[in-house]
């Protein structure tokens, strides 16, 4: 299948067209301030008012990638997220919590449910299609991306639009850095949205060969499961974007997503979003990180030590 | 030619019963479960009526035989039982099993939903959080997330699951998990796919739905004119989806498959259902369309009859526009089981297997003027010896996700 279209926001300024220069997060220890368009060209004011940052980007990256795919109604409507809407779950948590389960008001419950981004993608379009919310942690987005494989197998014709979109709240940020998860990165959060397709139109950006679940021995690491990936696919990335710091794949340059999108769970939809850019021929630098020249061909896996898997998508340019 | 998505086995937990057999009979029996609430902690207790689960967290651990002696979410619990008793019909042995994943050639995946997740707990933890960030047990927010609640009853099954994932569109999920399943076996990605969901009730779901007025201070009459709101409910319901390989290769029985499922989008409000039912009816129709069969193949609807003004409006106006030519007996079982928000795909599932493999019709309680008042569409009481083909099931859910799933005897 085919990106035919991509959006994204981050903290990089990765909403705008243009030269892309990526800058590396290293070293630092607060929340990464997120680069936000001006929404209000994309969506109504009135409505934007009342979305947590989380449905405003997963809106407008969704507004944004459709524009840029000319499409208006997609055929399903997809969306990963691990954590969901954890600023209007915490909200009505703290009322609760506060008031003693009493004089609340609905409006961060409605707001709460995992489903909220793509339903309100759904609503704005008058979007009677297939609408799912895949919430598997690193691996929501990728869920995505099944699907939509399963959903153009079903029937070519289609285009979908895939995204995924976490925020990162007070609270949130709070308890993890209690779990240790900012030890390296900084806190983030991010989104992006794509249309997916069989047919290669004049915009498409890269090819999405596909989306595996593939077994990685915890004792022998990331490396090594990549190394072996290269053996049973047949085919040798130029680059790797994984979430791991250390990965020595020989002869392939590789680095961590991460360093350049801050800690979220689904920031594996920036490096996709990234590859798309890459694969397609815009100018991009990337800070600390020597890109060869002619990249034809990216792997982004991201391991999960629960289940010792990687999620591997694998693109090539058009 | 793509499989056939046979149903090879079938575990339910709720109000009702601990197992399938213990719902069936309840169902049979025309007892309710819903009553006062007893182990979740609120407020609220005496004041809504829900379909709770009679065991305490510890009296489930033990039941479910968790070997992490942490305490675990009452989601992954409830999720564990019905997981286990839906897997139980297969020879399955923890890890190296001749079913398990990877296994002679087998594939397998598991496909869980969840709204709640490890709110349950999370719940208990913000209090003292909130007075100090440093404050409450970390061990009460590991498993928040939906994610980590699939995992963990993923790897408490000792089954070396292919993929696992999770879906969350709130009372739809679990249908849209069972059409995950049926939709991965036929495109040949999978060879055996355990779907369904799970939920526990919270402090947050009751208050949320609370402040929607939407629940019903006595026990709820869906599906009848004098209804006034839903009752919540717990519980968890898996089917566990086979293709023909597996099938033949255990030598299963099973009779009923999946033939049909959509999933269509409302697009009418973040909580409301359209006054047409316009996403309802495009689920049913979609349904049926992948089943390749008419509204009149259809004898039977386990409705998703929540109770509230809106839905059953809402849902009865779809059906009305899509059985032209005369409605299937109908009725909703929520009225036992209370409303399981993201389990309840799965558990009426089991419930519409069961019916198919008896040939019998559970129904729906304490209808006295029926939304539906031609004679002899709504089940009343347990009818059996009905000849049954084909039944239809509804889960709709808020963010106007709308499903619908078609179970056919073979």
């Amino acid at each position: 299948m085919y990106i035919q279209s991509a959006s994204c926001i981050s903290a990089q300024a990765s909403f705008n067209k243009g030269p892309l220069l990526l800058k590396a997060f290293s070293g630092i220890k607060e929340r990464l301030p997120l680069v936000e368009p001006d929404y209000t060209v994309l969506v109504d004011p009135k409505l934007i008012r009342r979305m947590s940052r989380i449905i405003r980007m997963g809106v407008a990256t969704a507004m944004a990638a459709l524009a840029e795919a000319s499409l208006t109604q997609p055929d399903a409507i997809l969306l990963g997220t691990a954590y969901g809407c954890l600023d209007d779950t915490g909200l009505f948590l703290k009322k609760m919590v506060e008031n003693q389960e009493e004089m609340l008001t609905p409006t961060a419950f409605i707001q709460s449910t995992h489903n909220t981004v793509a339903a309100q993608i759904a609503l704005l379009l008058k979007c009677h299609a297939y609408n799912n919310t895949y919430v598997q942690r690193t691996w929501s987005f990728q869920s995505t991306l099944l699907d939509a494989c399963l959903l153009l197998q079903e029937n070519p014709a289609q285009r979908i639009l895939v995204g995924a979109a976490d925020e990162c709240t007070a609270y949130s940020e709070a308890i993890l850095r209690r779990f240790g998860m900012y030890k390296a990165f900084p806190p983030a959060e991010g989104a992006a949205c794509f249309v997916l397709g069989t047919e290669k139109t004049a915009g498409s950006l890269a090819q999405l060969q596909s989306v595996d679940w593939v077994a990685v021995d915890p004792a022998a690491g990331l490396s090594a499961g990549l190394a072996s990936s290269i053996e049973i696919f047949g085919e040798k990335p130029d680059l790797i974007m994984s979430d791991c710091d250390d990965l020595i794949v020989s002869g392939i340059t590789s680095f961590n997503y991460r360093r350049y999108t801050g800690e979220y769970p689904t920031a594996s939809g920036f490096a996709v979003w990234l590859a798309a850019m890459l694969l397609s021929g815009q100018p991009v630098e990337i800070e600390g990180v020597n890109l060869p020249r002619g990249i034809q061909r990216i792997w982004i896996p991201v391991l999960d030590l629960h289940t010792a898997k990687m999620a591997l998508v694998r693109l090539t340019a058009c | 030619m793509a499989s056939n998505v046979h149903i090879a086995g079938t575990g339910v937990v709720s109000a009702i019963g601990m197992n399938l057999a213990e719902n069936l009979l309840s169902l049979a029996a025309g007892r309710t479960g819903i009553g006062p609430i007893r182990q979740l902690q609120t407020v609220h207790q005496t004041d809504f009526p829900s379909g709770e689960i009679p065991l305490s967290n510890a009296e489930l651990q033990q039941r479910c035989g968790w070997e992490d002696k942490r305490p675990q979410s009452r989601t992954a619990l409830l999720g564990k039982l019905a997981a286990m008793e839906a897997l139980s019909t297969l020879p399955m042995q923890r890890n190296g099993s001749e079913s398990g994943g990877g296994k002679p050639g087998f594939r397998s995946a598991f496909i869980s939903a969840t709204s709640v997740a490890g709110m349950d707990l999370t719940e208990d933890f913000f209090p003292p959080f909130l007075q100090q960030a440093s404050a409450g047990r970390l061990q009460q927010v590991v498993n928040h997330e939906c994610g980590a609640i699939t995992h963990a009853i993923a790897g408490s099954l000792g089954v070396n699951w292919d993929y696992c994932t999770t879906i969350s569109t709130a009372c739809s999920s679990a249908a849209n998990a069972i059409m995950l399943g049926a939709r991965l076996i036929k495109a040949g990605k999978m060879d055996m796919v355990l779907a369904g969901g799970t939920d526990a009730l919270s402090r947050f779901t009751l208050n949320g739905f609370n402040t929607l007025m939407i629940l019903d201070h006595q026990l709820c009459q869906p599906f009848d004119q004098q209804r006034r709101g839903l009752n919540l409910g717990e519980g968890a319901g898996y089917l566990l989806l086979v293709n023909d390989a597996v099938k033949e290769r255990f030598g299963l029985t099973s009779q009923v498959r999946v033939t049909g499922y959509a999933n269509a989008n409302d697009a009418h409000h973040q909580t409301a259902s359209s006054p047409d039912g316009a996403g309802s009816f495009l689920a049913m129709q979609g349904a049926l369309a992948v089943s390749q069969l008419q509204p009149a193949d259809i004898q039977y609807i386990n409705l998703h009859g929540t109770g509230t003004q809106n839905n059953d409006a809402s849902e009865s106006a779809a059906i009305r526009r899509l059985f032209t030519n005369g409605l299937p007996r109908l009725s909703t079982t929520k009225g036992f089981t209370g409303h399981t928000l993201a389990a309840c795909g799965a558990i009426e599932a089991a419930y519409s297997v069961a019916s198919l493999e008896r040939q019998c019709l559970y129904p729906g309680l304490r209808i006295t003027q029926p939304v539906i008042e031609e004679p002899g569409v709504m089940v009343n009481s347990f009818e059996e010896g009905v000849a049954l083909k084909n039944i239809l099931s509804n889960s709709f859910g808020f963010g106007g996700n709308c499903s619908s799933l078609i179970f056919s005897l073979s």
